[in-house]
């Protein structure tokens, strides 16, 4: 965006992480559904292992990597600051502005990126888990979730209403509750599910 | 080893080592990633 006048000009740049975050949650979703294919499920059975084992060490893996990531998104605001400092010309940021950032503000966005990162790798592991279950199911839950966003469209939509649900808490109490209840609900239901699965499926 | 000498949170953890080295590729992924996407803004 820019502005000028007859004797100066002014000019702002915005640079944003979101697209970083956005290619983590599916860095997230895709890793977790991974871990439901078969390659990977048979490997467990390397080890004396049960289906509650396996979930169990796939729920580490998946707070690790949830972990990570977050960390990894979280600390890329800086990086794109350097950059920007290094590369472009002199004035676009002020060497104060450079690594300054509040140490409570980026616990939150940390604790945010975390939050979001799990459910969406505990989705990807939901997913993945279903799909073993029956085949059709993979052509099944993305036409019901697209399907369900242009039907019910609009404001009112109910997978609109889930999204607002999550996104439109301002209060980080709750929304940290939210999330953590969601997440526990998912990921104990993908135990339940598929828990007398057979071993070889 | 004896199988009676197997106790559930010995499996977790080895099956939980056993996941973060055999699938460290998925770090380097989620690095390359995010670089990729930094260099794009």
């Amino acid at each position: 965006m820019s502005a000028g006048f007859d004797i100066f000009e002014v000019k702002i740049n915005y640079y944003s992480a979101s697209s970083v975050f956005v290619l983590t949650m599916l860095w997230g979703f895709i890793t977790a559904f991974l871990l439901t294919t078969k390659g990977y499920r048979y490997a467990d059975f390397m080890f004396v292992t049960n289906r509650l084992t396996s979930h169990l060490a796939n729920g580490l893996f998946l707070l690790t990597m949830s972990f990570l990531g977050s960390l990894t998104a979280s600390l890329s605001p800086f990086l794109i600051r350097v950059i920007i400092f290094i590369y472009q010309d002199e004035g676009h940021i002020t060497e104060d502005f450079l690594m300054s950032a509040q140490a409570h503000e980026f616990i939150i966005g940390f604790a945010t990126a975390f939050l979001y990162l799990l459910v969406f790798s505990v989705l990807g592991y939901l997913f993945g888990m279903l799909i073993q279950f029956n085949k059709a199911l993979q052509v099944i839950i993305p036409v019901v979730f697209l399907g369900g966003l242009m039907i019910n469209s609009g404001e009112q939509g109910m997978i609109i209403s889930i999204i607002n649900f999550f996104m439109m808490e301002s209060s980080f109490v709750l929304f940290t509750l939210k999330m953590i209840v969601s997440i526990l609900v998912i990921y104990l239901s993908t135990i339940l599910l598929t828990n007398k699965m057979e071993v070889i499926r | 080893m004896s199988l009676a000498k197997i106790n559930m949170d010995d499996t977790i953890k080895k099956l939980y080592l056993f996941k973060l080295n055999s699938y460290s590729g998925v770090f380097t992924t989620l690095i390359f990633l995010q670089i990729i996407s930094i260099i794009s803004i």
